[in-house]
């Protein structure tokens, strides 16, 4: 049921995407007399959207009622995945903040600090949402000098195929 | 001398050089070390490579790509037979015998065969793809934007159909996936579209950054998911590994079935090494006096699987390079590797250049024979201890090592958004269980559907009577409609099925 849900959630939030996409198509005007001008594939693929999205809904709603209906169980039993798990939610949504976090700090802080931190961090959390326990000195012994060896190892990297790419103030 | 024998020569000078060949020995390698760890995947790799080849030559980008291909298929067998758990997609069915055969001592047998026969499997996939390629690309010559655009309408018919229970959802994927390519500027005019008044959206995304979003970060965030999860493998000895070579020879006549299947399965688009040896498998053991012993550690079992999954990568690269329309997903990769070096993928690439085509037969084949060296004599032994890395160090290397390949073609912080972005957006398309192949391949052929649609109105002056008056475009046109019939037959058939339960 969860996994419908969640097919559920995905095929409306696209759906009211394809509207506003098909909203700014029909502003769209050619610009010489054609066939099929520039204002027609995105027209087609956005009403493409729109459908494909509310046949998915359709389709889920149906599915979710006869599921309520029927009070199925086999569901959880069925996907594994989607058993209460602390770890099995909390850790993507870690790692996809910690992300978030690490392009702000490359768009406004420098590469090497932003990487630095966020190899240190993601591991100190995945440490724990791992092994359920406080990092320990001996962790942070491996975890420090680990990211410290990634941002050496990317700056190499960089720096050898410093030819093929040009020097960016903030990169370096 | 004859223009191929001019075109082979002048390949090989291209590829058999030093630095190129360290490229594809370099792609090889990593191909099998992201093949064997579970979760990592061909795909994958060559996403994280694909920004390195923007500034290598020709030879040596695609010779990377090739040999990541190449080494990520084959991978997968390690963590099969080791593990239980395939290492990639198109490993699934070598666990069925592969596995059973590593529990009862056999290890070395079951790789040293899985190996043999996936080199046997790409170099008949190989052959293949020189002697097709070019007869299709001859055909394909003749082919107009009536007939293109009609090939490709085809191509998304068979990419949704593939499983009718997910129908739906493959169609809002290809639609959301022929949408991403049109914001931005109209190809033909140049014309604003879709960019709600932003200029951050007016160039359009980067492809790149999209395939670096959909399959690395989301991967990164899956992983995250399963934290806890260890492998243990098969303990004992592996030995016996070379000798499988010209054992496996054994079971010749389910080599050449299997990669038979796996070079027109991977012709298909859409299909490819995850779906073909499964096919192959069943074929082998109807095909087997003792079928029963399928399923329980049987060795032409492991063979119909890696021979067959190897072969759809030639099967593959038949349209890819000759149509530009990819028969699976790491040809995608690669088509996007040939756009970065400013080269068309279609019928007048294998005109207007010959040698860089026939550089790239010779990657394969060269990728191939390192791949059977390094895994006969060092990876089996080494890969085997590769398994068992920790995700606590494999996912924030994989999400830096994503988003910095974002950044790495245009230098733009807003290809390393636009990047994040798309990843969670695939992300959360897994977790709905929506299939991505159908939103990769459609923002590839986008595109070029739209040019030929436009190019073809133009020419029949808004006419659509060429569609079907046109021999070509009308047998592809008929295949379609045949092909939606079949679609809808099936989903109504599953439907009264499920209302009977």
């Amino acid at each position: 049921m969860q996994e419908t849900g969640r097919s559920l959630l995905f095929s409306a939030l696209f759906g009211v995407l394809g509207l506003a996409l098909l909203s700014q198509a029909l502003q769209v005007r050619p610009v010489v007399a054609e066939p099929m001008g520039p204002e027609a594939y995105p027209l087609v693929v956005s009403v493409l959207m729109i459908g494909a999205a509310f046949y998915n809904v359709v389709v889920d709603l149906i599915s979710l009622r006869r599921q309520r209906a029927s009070g199925d169980r086999s569901q959880a039993v069925a996907a594994p995945r989607e058993r209460s798990d602390g770890s099995s939610w909390k850790t993507p949504l870690v790692v996809a903040a910690l992300g978030v976090s690490y392009v702000l700090g490359l768009t406004f802080v420098g590469f090497f600090v932003s990487t630095f931190c966020f190899t240190l961090l993601t591991m100190v959390f995945l440490h724990h949402f791992e092994r359920r326990a406080g990092l320990t000195r001996m962790a942070l012994a491996v975890y420090l000098p680990l990211s410290v060896g990634i941002v050496a190892v990317l700056y190499v990297g960089i720096r050898a195929l410093r030819i093929y790419i040009p020097t960016q103030a903030w990169l370096w | 001398m004859d223009g191929a024998s001019t075109a082979w020569l002048a390949g090989a000078a291209m590829v058999l050089q030093p630095g190129a060949l360290a490229y594809i020995a370099a792609g090889t390698v990593l191909g099998l070390l992201f093949g064997v760890i579970p979760g990592l995947t061909a795909v994958l790799c060559m996403v994280l490579l694909l920004p390195i080849t923007y500034g290598l030559s020709s030879a040596a980008g695609f010779g990377l790509l090739m040999g990541a291909y190449v080494g990520g298929i084959t991978g997968g067998l390690v963590s099969a037979i080791m593990l239980g758990i395939p290492g990639t997609p198109a490993s699934i069915v070598t666990t069925l015998d592969g596995h059973p055969m590593a529990k009862r001592g056999e290890s070395g047998r079951a790789l040293g065969l899985a190996t043999a026969a996936s080199f046997y499997g790409t170099l008949l996939s190989w052959i293949a793809l020189v002697f097709l390629a070019p007869v299709l690309a001859g055909f394909a010559l003749k082919i107009g934007p009536f007939e293109y655009a009609a090939i490709i309408l085809f191509g998304f018919t068979v990419i949704t159909g593939l499983s009718s229970e997910k129908f739906g959802k493959s169609m809002l994927m290809v639609a959301i996936g022929l949408t991403i390519p049109a914001i931005g500027l109209d190809p033909l005019h140049g014309v604003q579209r879709m960019t709600f008044g932003t200029s951050a959206l007016e160039s359009g995304f980067g492809l790149v950054p999209l395939l670096s979003g959909i399959y690395v970060v989301s991967r990164a965030l899956e992983e995250a998911e399963t934290i806890k999860q260890r492998y243990i493998a098969v303990p004992g000895q592996v030995s016996k590994v070379v000798q499988q070579v010209w054992k496996v020879l054994r079971y010749w006549k389910t080599l050449i079935w299997s990669s038979v299947i796996g070079i027109v399965v991977g012709i298909m688009p859409g299909i490819g090494a995850s779906v073909a040896p499964f096919i192959s498998y069943d074929a082998a053991k109807r095909r087997s006096k003792h079928p029963e012993s399928f399923g329980h550690g049987e060795p032409e079992g492991v063979v119909a699987s890696e021979s067959c999954n190897n072969a759809t990568i030639g099967g593959a690269l038949i349209p890819g390079l000759v149509l530009g329309i990819p028969g699976d997903v790491p040809v995608v990769i690669l088509l996007s590797g040939l756009m970065l070096h400013g080269f068309q993928p279609g019928p007048l690439f294998f005109s207007q250049n010959e040698s860089v085509v026939y550089s790239t037969y010779i990657s394969f084949f060269v990728a191939n024979i390192f791949m059977l060296l390094f895994m006969l004599f060092i990876g089996i032994r080494v890969f085997t201890r590769t398994m068992s890395i920790p995700k606590v160090f494999l996912i924030p290397v994989i999400f830096v090592a994503g988003l910095l390949g974002a950044y790495n073609i245009s230098y733009s912080i807003t290809d390393v958004w636009v990047s994040l972005i798309a990843g969670f957006g695939a992300y959360f398309a897994i977790k709905a269980d929506y299939p991505l192949t159908p939103l990769v391949i459609a923002i590839i052929l986008g595109p070029m559907l739209e040019y030929n649609l436009r190019v073809a109105m133009n020419v029949s002056e808004g006419s659509f009577a060429p569609f079907v008056t046109q021999p070509i475009a009308a047998v592809f046109v008929a295949l379609t409609v045949v092909s939606v019939f079949l679609m809808v037959r099936a989903g109504r058939r599953k439907s009264k099925q499920k209302a009977n339960l």
